[in-house]
């Protein structure tokens, strides 16, 4: 426990504690906890339960003063807000297991930064599995490390409901933390999602020996087949300008942007998938678990689909998936036009 | 709506758009009443009736009155719209329908000509039914989840919204409700259809409301929203058009007006809050109207082409206001034995949920929900417009599945489509809007072709029917290609002023491509034209001519 105010000991106040259950024990799990803190801290009243499927991350929740349930569905019983701190390949697992307990009132709060199949964005997910739709996510550059070292976040917040985006606020009141709220949950998880796209090919790249500068090209390229999908998904044009959009290429330092950059460079390195760590234990292939992997190869289906122009997507799959040459592969993407008349 | 019920209803309306209209910051009571007034001297310029007469005398009170005498006018104006707004439905009328039966629907059917009303009168009185007309129950299917619409009846407020292609679609869905044993529902409609004396008569006395588009003041719509909620909210079946007006371009809708519908999620909200523990559901019911040939086709598809993006909203001049038309349309349609179907879909809850036959709501995992818990918020029920609206927004994302998945498709519209993908792919050079009004340097096709292009298309539309992904007309699900284009060119033969398509010798072309076009935007949404390598014809929206439709992939 620390020495911060717990939500379990709120202070005192007419309105009703409100429960929060946080699910994960990841950093996210981390921040959002001290977040629910600083609003406690702020005169706030809110219960947590959270839950974690390992011990480390039972230990994130314990020590940010939340009560652990042996499930994800006892979390979530009779939570008014529901922080969901997994990846999004996590997502569809978790929303079966938390579909018999979620309530049409629930507020769900979400950070994931990707697709799951067929190009469904997490909200889409969450809705499809459960009754859940007052869906919220916060998005852009959301730098963790920030908080900690005690300077102010900046993030983007989306949600179709007002009210969501009201739950919301009121989770981190008191927190330092600036909130850029939109209705435009789509343009945020798209932003989201491809801007893993742009860090794993900037990865590549890296490891390929292009230079900075084409590195940076390939963000703006991730940005503008985001702005291209937004377009065929009915994202607003403006949220790709935003925090959620240009807001999050600036500080590229966020932990699973890192991973992404990371993973791409060892890929690029060695030549090979398997070359890349294998930080999954029972699959070589480690980006068959990474964000940024599935987005592209769900991407290019879409794209197939919808005719949506995405050379970024479509070379990043054809180096993870057919071995072709980094490098190469993503000079032939930066040396055609950038078509911003299109995007 | 019952007697009983009228001025009850009517007060409650009146009561609430003032409150409402009051409570609205940052307006000022005389900017509104005076905003109302300018809106219908506007529209009645160069009129010289009473209706004149009453704003011009509300104009010359408004510039010197205290706050309670503007309170009063508005009180004037809101009952005076909600009074012309509301409908009534008179049992003695709908006992005499009903009793009378068939012989009357198929009246009502052919009302929009008086000419041959009178002519067949003796026989009709004489119980004989009108000779010269077709006998509706064969040429009208009704058909889906009407099972579930009955139970559903027994637990709550219907909300039935179909698609829109004719004016006759009122007149179809009244005469489907009767036959499924169903009351007439309260429905809005145009007060251009309340011109035919005859067809006005029973539609007033049937339960249909009026509805001016022609009113441009703020707060004749909010008087009308607060209208259909009220009836909603004592128990009224209603049908609402989300298309807002008739597909211009033939195809279905894709974007709705939801300001209407958005009085279900309210009307549910306000039951609950009320206390109201029987009936307090509310079902929305999607509903497809699909017809061979369409009586105002050539207008509807004329203004689409005309003003692209700008379509006229009210058409008063079309085909449905000239009776020798309508009659032809009908005599015509039944005597090709052409089916007009009329199609049920799934209930849903006011959020987009599906809904069972018990009419619990169903989330997409298959799981019950309660549907309450949408309104709520620490526990209590709260009235939420924004909250409302975003919820409306997904139920007119799952109505337009619903339509894509209910429709039924014809040989017209298949025929149609075959042959207009076949035309663009011999004028790739040509886009698509000069195609259509100027034609390419290739205007026929082989019949044969036609044959191959819709037996392809048959193959795909049999393989999504099979998925449930639309449904097929009979003609459609067994038949060859060449059974297809048969009836399709004996329909397209039948009534229109110039063919959609025509068979010379061994080839076939369009003596009025708009028509074509028309018939062929049924399918739009499909995507057949994949098959052939080209883009949809129609944005994705399907109101105006996609950008780059003439361009193959």
């Amino acid at each position: 426990m620390t020495s911060t105010p717990s939500p379990q000991a709120s202070s005192p106040g007419t309105a009703r504690s409100r429960r929060v259950a946080v699910i994960g024990g990841g950093r996210l799990a981390y921040g959002a906890l001290g977040m629910v803190r600083a609003a406690v801290g702020a005169g706030a009243r809110f219960t947590v339960q959270g839950f974690a499927r390992s011990d480390a991350g039972r230990q994130v929740l314990r020590d940010g003063g939340a009560v652990v349930a042996d499930s994800v569905a006892a979390a979530v019983d009779g939570a008014d807000i529901v922080v969901v701190c997994v990846p999004a390949p996590a997502l569809q697992g978790l929303v079966e297991e938390a579909a018999t307990r979620a309530t049409g009132d629930q507020v769900v709060l979400h950070a994931a930064r990707g697709v799951g199949a067929g190009f469904a964005l997490p909200h889409q997910v969450l809705r499809a599995g459960s009754c859940w739709k007052k869906i919220a996510v916060i998005g852009g550059p959301l730098y963790l490390d920030d908080a900690g070292s005690g300077r102010i976040l900046n993030a983007a917040i989306a949600s179709r409901f007002d009210e969501a985006l009201a739950a919301v606020r009121g989770l981190v009141k008191g927190a330092p933390i600036r909130l850029s709220a939109t209705h435009d949950i789509v343009g945020v998880e798209l932003c989201g999602a491809l801007s893993n796209v742009g860090h794993l090919a900037t990865g590549l790249a890296a490891g390929a020996g292009l230079s900075e500068t084409d590195q940076a090209l390939l963000h703006v390229r991730a940005l503008l087949e985001a702005g291209r999908f937004g377009r065929a998904m009915g994202a607003e044009r403006g949220t790709f300008s935003g925090l959620a959009g240009v807001g999050d290429l600036i500080p590229r330092r966020v932990s699973s942007q890192k991973k992404h950059k990371d993973i791409g460079h060892a890929i690029a390195v060695s030549g090979a998938v398997g070359g890349a760590g294998g930080r999954d234990d029972d699959d070589d292939d480690v980006t068959s678990t990474l964000e940024g992997a599935i987005t592209a190869r769900e991407g290019v289906r879409f794209a197939d689909h919808h005719h949506v122009d995405a050379p970024l997507m479509r070379a990043v799959v054809a180096i993870l998936d057919e071995g072709k040459p980094a490098g190469a592969t993503l000079k032939e993407v930066l040396d055609t036009d950038l078509g911003l008349q299109a995007a | 709506m019952r007697a009983a019920d009228k001025e009850r209803i009517l007060t409650e309306v009146i009561s609430r758009v003032v409150e409402h209209q009051l409570a609205v910051p940052a307006v000022r009571l005389d900017e509104m009443v005076a905003d109302s007034i300018y809106h219908e001297l506007r529209r009645l310029k160069g009129e010289h009736g009473d209706e004149t007469a009453f704003w011009a005398d509300l104009r010359r009170g408004v510039g010197h009155a205290s706050e309670r005498e503007l309170q009063s006018t508005l009180r004037r104006i809101t009952r005076r719209y909600a009074e012309e707004i509301c409908g009534k439905f008179d049992e003695r009328v709908y006992d005499a329908v009903t009793r009378a039966g068939e012989p009357v629907m198929g009246f009502l059917l052919n009302a929009f000509s008086p000419k041959r009303l009178v002519e067949g009168l003796p026989h009709l009185l004489a119980g004989g039914g009108l000779p010269s007309l077709p006998t509706v129950d064969k040429n009208i299917v009704v058909q889906g989840a009407t099972d579930t619409l009955h139970r559903l009846r027994e637990k709550g407020t219907i909300l039935l919204v179909p698609t829109h292609v004719s004016h006759m679609d009122s007149i179809v869905v009244g005469w489907a409700l009767w036959k499924m044993g169903l009351p007439p529902f309260l429905y809005g409609a145009g007060l251009n259809l309340f011109s035919n004396p005859v067809l006005g008569f029973f539609m007033r006395n049937l339960g249909a409301y009026t509805v001016d588009r022609r009113k441009t003041d703020p707060l004749y719509k909010t008087v009308l929203k607060e209208y259909a909620q009220a009836t909603l909210e004592n128990g009224y079946d209603n049908i609402f058009f989300p298309g807002g007006t008739r597909s211009r371009s033939g195809a279905l809708e894709k974007k709705l007006k939801l300001g209407l519908m958005g009085t279900g999620v309210a009307a549910y909200t306000r039951n609950l809050l009320a206390g109201k523990t029987s009936r307090e559901r509310l079902f929305i019911v999607p509903a497809t109207l699909s017809f061979q040939l369409v009586l105002e086709a050539e207008t509807l598809i004329d203004d689409f082409l005309q003003e692209q993006g700008k379509s006229r909203y009210i058409i008063t001049d079309d085909e449905a206001t000239k009776p020798r038309r309508v009659a032809d349309f009908f005599t015509q349609l039944f005597s090709l034995d052409s089916k007009i179907s009329f199609t049920v879909g799934r209930p849903m809850d006011p959020f987009g949920n599906d809904v069972d036959d018990d009419g619990n709501s169903i989330d997409r995992s298959g799981r019950t929900v309660d549907p309450r818990r949408y309104v709520m918020r620490d526990g209590e029920v709260v009235v939420d417009a924004q909250r409302d609206a975003e919820f409306t927004r997904e139920v007119g994302e799952r109505l337009t599945d619903a339509y894509a998945r209910d429709t039924v498709l014809q040989a017209t519209h298949v025929c149609a489509h075959a042959a207009l993908l076949l035309l663009r792919l011999k004028n790739p050079q040509t886009d698509l809007i000069r195609l259509l009004r100027a034609g390419g340097r290739v205007d026929d096709l082989p019949l044969t072709e036609l044959y191959a292009e819709v037996d392809r298309q048959l193959v795909e539309l049999r393989g999504m029917a099979a998925r449930g992904g639309v449904r097929l007309a009979p003609a459609l699900q067994s038949g060859g290609a060449d059974d297809v284009v048969t009836e399709a060119l004996r329909h397209f033969a039948s009534y229109h002023t110039a063919a959609a398509l025509q068979r010379v010798g061994d080839r076939v072309s369009s003596a009025e491509r708009g028509l074509l076009f028309y018939y062929s935007n049924r399918l739009e949404g499909f995507r057949l034209e994949r098959g052939l390598g080209l883009r949809p014809a129609l944005a994705p929206d399907h109101r105006s001519i996609a950008l780059h439709s003439g361009r193959p992939v």
